[in-house]
């Protein structure tokens, strides 16, 4: 062979090496879309509507995302981040011809390339059966696949609808005002002296997170934020719907006047994705209290004046408020007191007969619906002794000659103390056609009584299998954020099951 | 059975005038005086003078399907969708019962709208959009559902939300809109919405479905020059099968055109004309 043959060789391998590796290169990190192309927001709407909207979609309108008409196969991802608003939030996917869809990295959803047909709700519609966390965002990823096109008239394309399921339990609706004030938050001199305490069954409670802050009444109203549950005994699916905010309005002798007070509040979203950009007027959406008025003196709270104003050394009122916390979205908020316009009579000014409003102080804060307080979480910490495990679910997604049925699980402890962060178990597959690697993924369903929630995906992985057996040893999560009913933990201390609900995060011990 | 078969036309001139920013206050704004403004200057819909005509004619409708009167019905005004819901789970068998259940739906929706609290209107423009659905997948009603559209969800866009991904956004009322009307076969509402879906649709898949529509619109009634300047407006990789579509709409557009055309023999006269027969004369002579 000539010299000059070899080098035309060599170089056409290597162009084609170059080439395939590109190729390689290309496949391996496809550019996803966003997720709002394909997401579909119902949330507060229950399933009846989703079936609903997929009917239509399939009749009408197509899916959300459309890929018709389409040179098949045509793949696509979808990437992105979505925040549940309450607990009862759950995610559906609906696709024609099917797809792939992970949370946090899960595989929660497998029907890509499937053909499946859309206008069968029973094949294209399906549940994704996790509870989710209010006010965390999960990281979803969607990978579509369309594989058949049928020609003019043909739908293809997916949606993944978001939820309301009304019969799942809802015990982290109520959101937290937790102390993290915005960035753009107005300057601390012109806080003045609104804060907001905790509010218990209807009286008023403690006022969590003042140990973070300066003392009471010093006019600093940075530190003490917080939003405490409502309770409606006997309706387990409106329990925590509502909110009370508790607003105290620390006044001296001098500024304080002795006779009528009102006030109302405005909320505001200051979300920089502004989600609403019109001011509520929160109390349209209130019902209003008169203030309750405590006298400061002698060392102690009275309900009634002095006569000698002299003798008082704080005037606090205490108003509260009933907020839907629907209306309290999760991001920087802000609230604002306005108080009647008098003047220096103290006669209220009028326009077109009705009393004028000025904004007397205003609060910025960080709404969210997730965890928690320091000293509840603490409290709560102190009944969580051990986890049991139990209902380790092992399925065969790779090397699906083997039947699921036929893989046995046998966890090397059912109960662990949580001394250890790792779990091993052994399984051993009796389908003789077992295949040679198996994914598994490992699901935590909370059991108690009233009702359990669905599986929550914690750890996946593949291990290798020879002969039939495999060992897998799971890297526990340092944390494992979990919803529980009080029940749950309040039966071990009193053995009550009160309809409040409450959230906990589950640590080792 | 429609009884009003002619309700499409006033309704596309309507629809056709509402979809241009308001030059100045109508009848219907008039009307509305109750209900709080929105500060929207895009609020196109208050201009429009059919919602009114709309819900009237849907009453009148629902009244003579039902052929009886109705009171205000009793519901939550917190929990609107769960009432809806919770009704039409289980609905009665006889038509008239469950039209009758529709028109309280409406009748609820209404109230819900002219509320001056925000969050209530909201709940009262989504009962509409469930209550339009339900009138046209369970009582196959298309001429229900797009008067509906027409007389409670269009007029009330500025109660959509901001979030495109939203249900209840703008353009998500508007195609499920242009799906009512393609469904009760009224194309000039249909035309009305989907373009300006196809101005101004926030993602691109969504623009190129509503020309994909636009082209299926006039390739239906022949016009395949229109259709094909549709299709070529496609920009959505995933929809990339449109040029096999504009390359069937010219096949059909030449065919159309060759049809057009007469034979060349039947066009030839039959009697030859005077300045020819002079000319054969003077060739025989």
């Amino acid at each position: 062979m000539s010299k000059y043959l070899r080098l035309a060789l060599a170089l056409w391998v290597a162009l084609f090496v170059a080439s395939w590796l590109g190729a390689a290169r290309a496949q391996t990190a496809p550019a996803a879309a966003p997720l709002d192309d394909v997401l579909h927001d119902m949330q507060g709407a229950p399933w009846a509507a989703v079936e609903m909207t997929a009917r239509e979609q399939a009749a009408n309108n197509g899916p959300r995302f459309r890929s018709a008409p389409a040179q098949v196969p045509f793949h696509k991802s979808f990437e992105g981040t979505f925040t549940p608003q309450d607990a009862q939030t759950r995610l559906a996917i609906f696709s024609d011809d099917g797809c792939d869809v992970f949370i946090d990295g899960a595989k929660v959803h497998a029907q890509k390339d499937r053909a499946q047909n859309m206008t069968a709700l029973g094949e294209s519609l399906h549940k994704i059966n996790l509870s989710l966390q209010p006010g965390r965002a999960y990281l979803v990823r969607i990978d579509f696949s369309n594989v058949i096109y049928l020609g003019q008239g043909d739908m293809d394309g997916v949606t993944l609808f978001a939820y309301t399921d009304e019969a799942a339990p809802n015990p982290t609706a109520t959101p937290v005002v937790t102390a993290t004030p915005s960035p753009t938050a107005i300057p601390e001199e012109s806080w003045g002296k609104l804060r907001i305490f905790k509010d218990n069954n209807g009286e008023l409670g403690e006022e969590i997170g003042s140990s973070a802050g300066s003392g009471a009444g010093n006019g600093d109203g940075l530190q003490p934020m917080s939003a405490s549950t409502s309770v409606e005994s006997g309706n387990a699916t409106s329990v925590g719907g509502d909110i009370w905010l508790v607003f105290e309005l620390h006044l001296t002798p001098n500024e304080w006047e002795s006779g009528h007070y009102s006030a109302r509040w405005f909320y505001e979203d200051l979300s920089p994705v502004a989600r609403s950009t019109k001011k509520v007027p929160v109390s349209q959406m209130l019902e209003l209290h008169e203030p309750d008025v405590s006298y400061f003196f002698g060392g102690n709270w009275h309900p009634l004046p002095p006569d000698n104003r002299d003798l008082l050394q704080e005037v606090v009122m205490k108003f509260r408020s009933l907020v839907n916390t629907r209306y309290l979205l999760n991001g920087p908020c802000k609230l604002s007191l306005q108080i009647p316009d008098r003047d220096e009579n103290g006669d209220y000014h009028y326009e077109n007969g009705n009393v004028l409003w000025k904004p007397f102080n205003e609060l910025v804060f960080y709404a969210q619906t997730g965890p928690y307080t320091s000293r509840r979480y603490t409290k709560l910490l102190n009944c969580v002794q051990h986890l049991s495990i139990k209902n380790l679910e092992l399925t065969s997604a790779q090397g699906a000659d083997g039947n699921q049925d036929y893989v046995r699980h046998d966890p090397e402890s059912e109960d662990l103390n949580l001394v250890s962060n790792s779990l091993t178990f052994s399984f051993e597959d009796g389908d003789h056609r077992a295949g040679d690697r198996y994914d598994w993924q490992l699901l935590f369903r909370e059991t108690s009584e009233p009702v359990s929630s669905p599986p929550l995906v914690i750890a996946q992985g593949t291990a290798p299998v020879s002969n039939g057996r495999g060992k897998v040893t799971v890297e526990m999560p340092e944390s494992l954020s979990v919803a529980f009913t009080d029940s749950t933990w309040c039966s071990r201390s009193t053995g009550s099951t009160q309809s409040t609900s409450q959230s906990i995060t589950l640590m080792r011990v | 059975m429609r009884i009003f078969p002619l309700a499409s036309l006033p309704i596309s001139l309507g629809l056709a005038a509402c979809l241009a920013p308001p030059l100045g206050a109508s009848p219907a704004t008039a009307a509305r005086a109750t209900v709080p403004a929105a500060p929207n200057a895009e609020n196109w819909a208050l201009a429009l003078p059919v919602p009114g005509v709309a819900r009237e004619q849907a009453f009148k409708y629902l009244r003579e399907r039902t052929g009886s009167g109705i009171a205000m019905p009793q519901f939550p005004r917190a929990r609107a969708l769960g009432w809806f819901f919770a009704r039409h789970a289980d609905p009665p068998r006889a038509s008239a019962a469950r039209y009758r259940l529709l028109w309280e739906d409406l009748l609820a929706a209404g109230q819900l709208l002219n509320d001056a609290h925000g969050p209530n209107r909201r709940a009262g423009l989504r009962l509409s959009l469930y209550a339009a659905l339900w009138a046209g997948q369970q009582e196959r009603d298309p001429w229900l559902r797009a008067r509906i559209f027409e007389g409670f969800l269009l007029p009330n866009l500025d109660l959509c939300s901001p979030n495109a991904t939203h249900e209840m956004s703008r353009h998500a009322l508007l195609e499920r809109a242009a799906g009512a009307y393609a469904e009760a076969r009224e194309d000039g509402p249909q035309r009305v919405v989907l373009q300006k879906l196809a101005e101004a649709a926030p993602s691109a898949n969504g623009r190129d479905w509503a020309r994909l529509k636009l082209a299926a619109l006039d390739a239906a009634q022949h016009h395949y020059t229109e259709a094909i300047v549709w299709l070529r407006a496609v920009e959505s990789p995933e929809m990339n099968g449109a040029r096999d579509w504009i390359a069937a709409l010219q096949a059909q557009q030449a065919k159309a055109e060759t049809d057009k055309q007469p034979a060349p023999a039947a066009e030839a006269p039959a009697v030859p004309l005077e300045e020819e027969k002079e000319v054969k004369a003077e060739e025989h002579e």
